[in-house]
């Protein structure tokens, strides 16, 4: 399955490592399980750790604080607790949180509105074809270094 | 309910198939049914509420599902297990999305819950005291029948 990815995977734009050759951690929050077994897929065949997995926003904040990852993808229709709400309260813990929105709603206010949040990056599903390099880019790019 | 309200989730249908490789989509007849909604095995609730409230409902037989999941996960998927209706709820929800940012652009704004899905041999969904639209797209990879009742909150 690796191979798959293997021309991103060598390419640092699009990578899951850090400039030491190190593996960025990785947060995945989305209520679909189906849709975190995707982005696993295709964020460890490129090289990141996925070091938790969470299905709301309260999950996420939780899972924040324990793994302290380097970068987090998050969903907003989810249940009890939003994306848009999780990323509030991640950010006002840590400022220098990397999160990048991959969600189905692509309006023009829910983006506005989750990058004055403190969102890095906002991709909008399904992630599929030309959305997986920009999903790939956005969140090397925003990463913490 | 305006008529208006359903041709968004149409297009996102379209849409949302197409960028998964399927390129033919034939809309069927378009109806207006009261009462109850019967459902074809599978059915996936969207809840909608904002400046217009109600719900969405696609409708699907088992095959269908199993065929639009496999496109959505990338692999091939033989059981109706939980990986599928996680995939199929996903696409459920892309779709209603969509839809929603091409309302938004119209200046109708509303939030949608995450989807639920019912599974069972001859359904009956009794939810809403409006009619709905009905109208089934048939695809390659089999029908989607879209059932949408909204109300205007005033």
């Amino acid at each position: 399955m690796a191979d798959e990815y293997k021309k991103y995977r060598e390419d640092p734009e699009y990578n899951g490592f850090k400039d030491d050759g190190t593996p960025l951690k990785l947060l995945i929050v989305d209520d679909s399980l189906a849709i975190r077994k995707v982005i696993r897929r295709i964020a460890e065949g490129v090289g990141y750790e996925v070091v938790a997995e969470a299905s709301n926003g309260k999950e996420a904040e939780l899972m924040y604080t324990k793994f302290l990852p380097d970068i987090v993808t998050m969903d907003i229709t989810m249940p009890d607790v939003e994306g848009d709400e999780a990323l509030e309260m991640i950010i006002r813990n840590d400022p220098d949180a990397r999160i990048v929105m991959l969600t189905s709603i692509g309006h023009k206010e829910a983006v506005k509105n989750a990058i004055i949040k403190g969102a890095k990056g906002y991709i909008v599903k399904p992630i599929i074809g030309d959305q997986i390099p920009k999903l790939l880019k956005t969140l090397k790019r925003a990463a913490k270094k | 309910m305006k008529a208006e309200y359903l041709n968004p989730f149409i297009v996102s249908t379209v849409e949302i198939l197409k960028q998964f490789g399927v390129n033919k989509v034939e809309k069927g007849e378009l109806k207006l049914v009261k009462g109850g909604v019967k459902i074809n095995k599978t059915a996936i609730v969207i809840g909608i509420a904002g400046e217009i409230s109600g719900r969405v409902i696609y409708d699907m037989d088992l095959d269908t599902c199993l065929h639009f999941a496999e496109l959505l996960m990338g692999e091939e998927l033989k059981e109706f297990n939980e990986i599928v209706k996680s995939a199929i709820g996903e696409f459920a929800n892309m779709i209603t999305g969509k839809a929603i940012t091409l309302l938004h652009e119209q200046g109708i704004k509303f939030k949608i819950s995450p989807p639920t899905l019912f599974t069972g041999k001859d359904m009956e969904i009794t939810d809403m005291d409006i009619p709905a639209l009905v109208v089934p797209l048939k695809t390659e990879k089999g029908t989607i029948t879209i059932n949408l009742a909204l109300k205007e909150q005033k």
